[in-house]
């Protein structure tokens, strides 16, 4: 029977070999990024899997998303006498974090998923050996397509979603809680600054490359047959998830300090 | 034989943990030869076959491929070097969202990507079409591996290997499943290409058949078949030996002639 310790040092080891490995997969697609062979068709195909695909669950998603925004915010400024600032507050907060972040979050749910079982299937039924066996390096084929078309995508996404949750707010403005829906527009639109938008635009770039990286990692490194499959799934999206999380924290604190060097 | 070495292993040993599965094997593999791999089921020939492509790395011992010593080579130097061997996988392991045509071409298509070689689409599709009606398939280029059966995507595997022609090829139990005419058209193309060719091959298999047909027979170009070595004046023989496998070592390594005369209970239990 192993002793509580030695389980925990067994655990400790575990996480600190994953993160070394998930590191070291992230600093080999990193220095191969460019290497030949290339593959654009693979990763044309992966921006319309993930990027295209992702559109519709991204608009519907942010138009609520704003218009909710707008509901909570306008209820507690009517209650403080200036109904006009809900336009700002509504921009920043969703071009600097909620856009970004929830983004972010519903993307991982389709794509860190999707990435990890299917690299995951090709794994234990020996279609990644069989590739390495071709002369194709998976890295290559496989990893790299996917982080460069999720890095690209997800800022893209990223601006329609603001763009789509700000159309919510001025509906709920107009319709709903009856502001002046031009006045909500044109402070929203005015409201944001150009550290506003860094960080809105930065943050997709940083939290793309997690959301495909966790994908291919968990993928990778399925052990045990279907449900395995299964398991590495589910991890890769709660794993994205926290880090998602997480790294937004420390993105948010870095960029703000960087904000207030440059003066934006 | 006697010509240069295609593949050596010299006193390879891996282990899963406390279960060691290959003591220490050591074998070479001349050009032209063909070594049939014999051993219970799960004795490691899989294993040897995946060592041999630096799929794994062994625990001790040194592993040389074409005359590179692999052993200690990153994975990406490995791949030059796994373009000139075709497998074909005990599972298959087909790429289950391409059809039969882009598995077979995989080969040539990445080569066009990599940009090294040339060749045209029609170029391609001919060369697969043309592997695909040797293994007896070509109705089914179009298909996804989903819609064959077992038998057929083994022949899938076969002709996916051998679409480039490589030098070197490696056959994880290629005729397991297959009916006894299917089985012996691709015994007939293993014996055409490493008499007509000089095509070294690694075979795996558990049907004994299979190593004496490659034993003992010929390819013989006014026929297009096989001849048997006894009806050859010449008394030629055959570039094949066998190999046995048992409990991590090789327990035999001889012509099918040597394993007759040898006295060992083992042997002739196993080859009863
Ligand atoms: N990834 C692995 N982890 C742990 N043990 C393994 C692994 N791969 C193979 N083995 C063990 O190694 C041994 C040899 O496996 P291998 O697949 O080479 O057998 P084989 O000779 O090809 O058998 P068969 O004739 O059934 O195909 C088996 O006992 C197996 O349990
Ligand atoms: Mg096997």
């Amino acid at each position: 029977m192993a002793s509580p310790v030695s389980l925990l040092n067994d655990l400790i080891k575990d996480k600190i070999f994953a993160v070394q490995e998930f590191a070291l997969l992230g600093w080999q697609a990193l220095r191969k990024l460019l290497a030949r062979p290339r593959y654009v068709a693979d990763t044309l195909e992966q921006m319309d899997l993930i990027g295209v695909g992702s559109l519709p669950i991204v608009v519907l998603a942010s138009l609520f998303i704003g218009a909710v925004l707008v509901l909570q915010i306008a209820d507690q400024f009517v209650r403080f006498g200036s109904p006009g600032l809900t336009g700002d507050v509504v921009a920043i907060g969703l071009v600097t974090e909620i856009g970004p972040v929830i983004i972010a979050l519903l993307v991982a749910g389709r794509v860190s998923s999707g990435i990890a079982s299917e690299l995951g299937s090709m794994l234990v039924s020996e279609q990644i050996d069989a590739m390495r066996a071709l002369g194709t390096d998976p890295v290559k084929k496989l990893v790299i397509p996917r982080l460069v078309a999720t890095i690209l995508t997800l800022p893209l996404l990223t601006i329609v979603g603001d763009f789509v949750g700000l159309v919510g707010g001025y509906l709920v403005a107009g319709f709903v809680v009856r502001l002046n829906p031009t006045q909500f527009w044109t402070r929203a639109y005015n409201a944001i600054e150009f550290g506003d938008g860094v960080q809105g635009l930065v943050k997709p770039f940083v939290f793309g490359f997690l959301v495909a990286l966790v994908g291919c990692y968990y993928g990778l490194t399925t052990r045990g047959g279907t449900q395995g499959v299964g398991r590495a799934t589910t991890q890769a999206v709660v794993a994205a998830s926290v880090l998602i999380l997480l790294v937004d924290f420390f993105v948010t604190k870095t960029l703000l300090w960087v904000n207030e060097m440059m003066g934006w | 034989m006697g010509g240069e070495e295609v593949i050596r292993f010299d006193q390879v040993g891996l282990a899963f943990g406390a279960h060691v599965v290959l003591g220490e094997i050591s074998f070479a593999l001349h050009r032209g030869e063909t070594l049939v791999l014999l051993g219970v089921t799960g004795t490691g020939k899989t294993l040897i076959l995946k060592l041999a492509l630096g799929l794994l790395r062994p625990d001790r011992g040194r592993i040389q491929v074409l005359g590179t010593d692999i052993t200690d080579l990153e994975e990406e130097e490995l791949f030059p070097l796994r373009e000139k061997l075709g497998i074909v996988f005990q599972e298959m392991a087909l790429f289950d969202s391409l059809s039969v045509y882009e598995n077979v071409a995989y080969r040539l298509i990445e080569e066009s990507v990599h940009g090294d070689a040339d060749v045209s689409e029609e170029e391609i599709e001919r060369r697969v079409r043309e592997c695909l009606r040797f293994v007896g398939l070509e109705d089914a280029i179009w298909k996804l591996p989903e819609e064959l059966s077992g038998g057929m995507k083994r022949r899938v595997g076969l002709a996916r290997a051998l679409v480039t022609e490589p030098p070197l090829l490696l056959y994880d139990s290629a005729t397991a499943g297959l009916d006894p005419v299917t089985a012996q058209t691709i015994l007939t193309l293993i014996i055409r290409l490493r008499d007509t060719r000089e095509v070294s091959a690694l075979f795996v298999t558990h049907r004994l058949q299979d190593a004496f047909t490659l034993a003992a027979n010929v390819y013989d170009e006014s026929s297009s078949g096989l001849k048997a070595t006894l009806s050859d004046g010449a008394g030629r023989e055959t570039d094949t030996r066998l190999l046995l496998l048992r409990e991590g070592i090789i327990f035999f390594d001889g012509s099918p002639e040597e394993l007759r005369a040898a006295r060992d209970p083992y042997l002739a239990r196993y080859f009863a």
